[in-house]
């Protein structure tokens, strides 16, 4: 061994196996000893075996729960959380303004259409209603109230959708 | 004259195996995507890594365990091998750091050794003192002996036990093993002599 290491290895003459000069025995020439204990052929070759098996698994190995659950979503094509938070969004503000509406069933420009007309409206508060106008009116003039009456028209909206449902319910 | 030209060209293409730089050809290779290049480095270094393991862990199969993990870091690791250090002491050094972790979580380990050494190996000058000072049969004083080198080496501490395994017994240089171990030369010494000292304490019964 210390022939082959020579190249790579600074060898220390007063190491295990050179100081066996006299009558006694040292430490180092005890401690040498243990480079004995060596694999068998057969030894090396399981080894070979298990390490290649255990590689290939590895270069396989599952992914996380998270990862993977991540890999899903694209996959289904749920283009990103963005994309997702805007259509919830945009479900809560249709289902709002149905239910802030006539009993009569949404038409119109609201892509959220079959899901309005689908759900049965119950009736709400004069108070909470608008003047029946027509769906584009409505829509536009739901914007505005929104976004020009402060904080009017979003209580309006919020008590459109959760104390109706209360109500209904 | 040909015969001899190729006689040259083998040796230097043994030579040039067993050179530092070839490691550097070979880890190129693996990152390129060579895995025969990658069995080439594992049988190159297993030898020696399990030396090294079943020596700080006394017990071959965690060793050859602990060797395979190595192996298979190294694999996964490899890209980001940038060649700052020789690929042997990037190597020795995850083994080395697996082993230090596996020791500390599992304290409670039993020796288990070879059951044979390799007695052609086993210095029979060194058997033959033995034999001498302490009496008995060849073989059943090299069990004895095995079983209290395990027990002395064990009784080290982890740091002081990886010195003497990497100097001891694989044969290292104070530098190589302050690089493996992220320490100075000059810890390195310390370690050692301390180690020695306790080692020889424990062992005096056979040493003279």
């Amino acid at each position: 061994m210390k022939e082959q290491d020579e190249d790579i290895f600074d060898g220390d003459v007063s190491r295990a196996g050179g100081n066996s000069a006299g009558s006694g025995v040292s430490l180092e020439d005890l401690l040498s000893l243990k480079r004995c204990e060596k694999p068998s052929e057969s030894d090396w070759e399981r080894f070979d075996a298990e390490l290649k098996s255990r590689m290939m698994a590895s270069l396989v190995e599952k992914e996380p729960v998270w990862i993977r659950a991540g890999h899903f979503l694209l996959e289904k094509k749920v283009v990103s959380s963005g994309a997702a938070l805007a259509f919830v969004f945009s479900a809560v503000v249709a289902v709002a303004f149905v239910f802030s509406a006539d009993s009569s069933p949404v038409s119109g420009d609201f892509s959220e259409e079959t899901f309005a007309s689908s759900t049965p409206l119950p009736k709400v508060k004069e108070s909470f209603a608008e003047a029946k106008i027509s769906s584009k009116e409505r829509d536009e003039s739901l914007v505005s109230a929104s976004m020009g009456a402060g904080t009017s028209g979003v209580q309006y909206v919020s008590n459109g959708v959760f104390g109706t449902g209360l109500s209904a319910f | 004259m040909e015969l001899a030209k190729t006689r040259t060209v083998e040796e230097i293409k043994v030579v040039d195996a067993g050179r530092p730089d070839a490691d550097a050809v070979l880890v190129e290779r693996v990152q390129a995507g060579d895995m025969a290049a990658f069995d080439a480095l594992t049988r190159k270094y297993r030898d020696r890594l399990f030396g090294v393991v079943y020596n700080m862990l006394s017990n071959r199969e965690d060793a050859m365990d602990i060797v395979q993990d190595s192996f298979i870091k190294a694999f996964k690791s490899i890209k980001s091998f940038r060649g700052k250090s020789a690929f042997y002491t990037w190597l020795y050094r995850i083994a080395v750091n697996k082993a230090i972790t596996f020791m500390k979580r599992s304290r409670m380990r039993r020796f288990f050794s070879f059951e044979n050494a390799d007695e052609e190996m086993v210095s029979s000058e060194i058997l033959d003192k033995l034999v001498e000072k302490c009496g008995g049969a060849r073989e059943t004083l090299l069990k004895e002996l095995r079983e209290k080198l395990n027990e002395a080496l064990q009784s080290l501490s982890v740091k002081h036990r990886t010195v003497v395994v990497l100097y001891e017994i694989e044969g290292m240089s104070h530098a190589e093993i302050a690089k493996i171990t992220g320490t100075s030369e000059a810890t390195v010494r310390t370690r050692l002599h301390y180690a020695k000292l306790q080692l020889q304490s424990m062992l005096k019964d056979y040493t003279s």
